[in-house]
């Protein structure tokens, strides 16, 4: 279970954690504050790909940084849907999106 | 920042509600403040440190029983060096009790317990005069200039780790703000995620996809949309823009 300190980062989450410069603790906290319900041992896990998060935390997580990019004034986002399939609008009147 | 491998280590919930004060290491570090102000003032017979507590002044930590009784005896009478220099945030000074007439009071409790002279440093927290730093001899004349400056350095010790403790506690008010926060967006996300179930007859999981969706759209935080929704669905007539 113990990561290898130096290896790079692998999962795309944790690339775009480092990349808005928020800690980990930092983003748990966005995340549960989405409505997210996994504990803060769990989306460590999740960023350093030692455990498969559920396609919602994993969305869940992917707006939470995507809030942040927005945050800085930034148009990098993190895909959606990344691994597991594309994310589809709201049927429900909503504007076209920014990005599919 | 936690490294990998390691749990996440500060700011996170549990550990902001596991909170306890500081104040049993702030009392021993005192404690050591007084006992090294008798220790390192020569002729000092006692020393003591007073706190403004509850809006009344408290011994906090006394190297003995004999500047205890002196403080307890201010405390009682509302007058005295200590209850001066607390108030009014300057070093006060009596150099003989012998001959002092500002406190007549406190000037016959001291005599009867043997003090002679006594110096009080105020302390401050944030340039606010918090309570004192007090010294007795039953030695007249036992503090002058340089007994005072050791006196006013110790006190802004005793200062300083009252300092810290303050803005210990100012941080957990802090992180308290960031739970409420937390807390209030988690309840209108999970307010409007039941508006969806109920409306269109998704799952939960579904109803927090497409508030998702709405969001990204919008380009509106999630919690700013799910608060439309809820807005948008209460009985109230909708008085902006509405989300849908």
């Amino acid at each position: 279970m113990i990561a290898n300190a130096s290896r790079p980062p692998e999962s795309t989450l944790e690339r775009a954690r480092i990349d808005v410069g928020l800690s980990q603790n930092e983003l748990w906290v966005r995340y549960f504050g989405l409505g997210g319900m996994a504990m803060p041992i769990e989306v460590e896990a999740f960023l350093l790909g030692l455990l498969a998060p559920s396609a919602h935390d994993h969305e869940v997580l992917v707006h939470a940084l995507n809030e942040r990019f927005s945050e800085l004034g930034r148009n990098h986002p993190v895909p959606h849907g990344d691994g597991h399939g594309p994310t589809t609008l709201p049927p429900w009147g909503a504007q076209p999106p920014d990005e599919p | 920042m936690s490294g990998p491998g390691k749990l996440p280590e500060a700011a996170t919930l549990g550990q902001a509600l596991g909170y306890r004060g500081a104040d049993e290491l702030v009392d021993a570090a005192l404690l050591f403040v007084v006992l090294l102000a008798e220790a390192t003032i020569e002729l000092a017979d006692g020393a003591s440190v007073s706190l403004v507590v509850n809006d009344r002044l408290a011994t906090v930590a006394a190297s003995n029983d004999l500047v205890r009784a002196m403080d307890a005896d201010q405390y009682r009478l509302g007058e005295g060096p200590c209850v001066s220099a607390a108030a009014s945030g300057t070093l006060v000074r009596t150099d003989s009790i012998a001959t002092e007439t500002r406190w007549p009071a406190f000037v016959a409790a001291a005599s009867a317990h043997g003090i002679s002279s006594v110096i009080s440093t105020p302390i401050a927290v944030l340039d606010r005069p918090v309570g004192a730093l007090n010294l007795c001899s039953r030695t007249a004349w036992a503090f002058d200039a340089p007994q005072a400056r050791l006196a006013a350095l110790l006190a802004s010790h005793a200062a300083a780790m009252l300092t810290a403790r303050d803005s210990e506690e100012r941080s957990v008010a802090a992180i308290s703000r960031t739970i409420q926060s937390v807390l209030i967006g988690r309840h209108s996300i999970a307010l409007a995620q039941g508006i969806l179930v109920a409306r269109d007859g998704v799952t939960a999981d579904e109803a927090h996809r497409r508030l998702r969706g709405l969001s990204r759209a919008t380009n509106t935080g999630l919690t700013r949309t799910a608060e439309e929704i809820v807005r948008t669905a209460e009985p109230e007539p909708p008085d902006g823009p509405g989300a849908r």
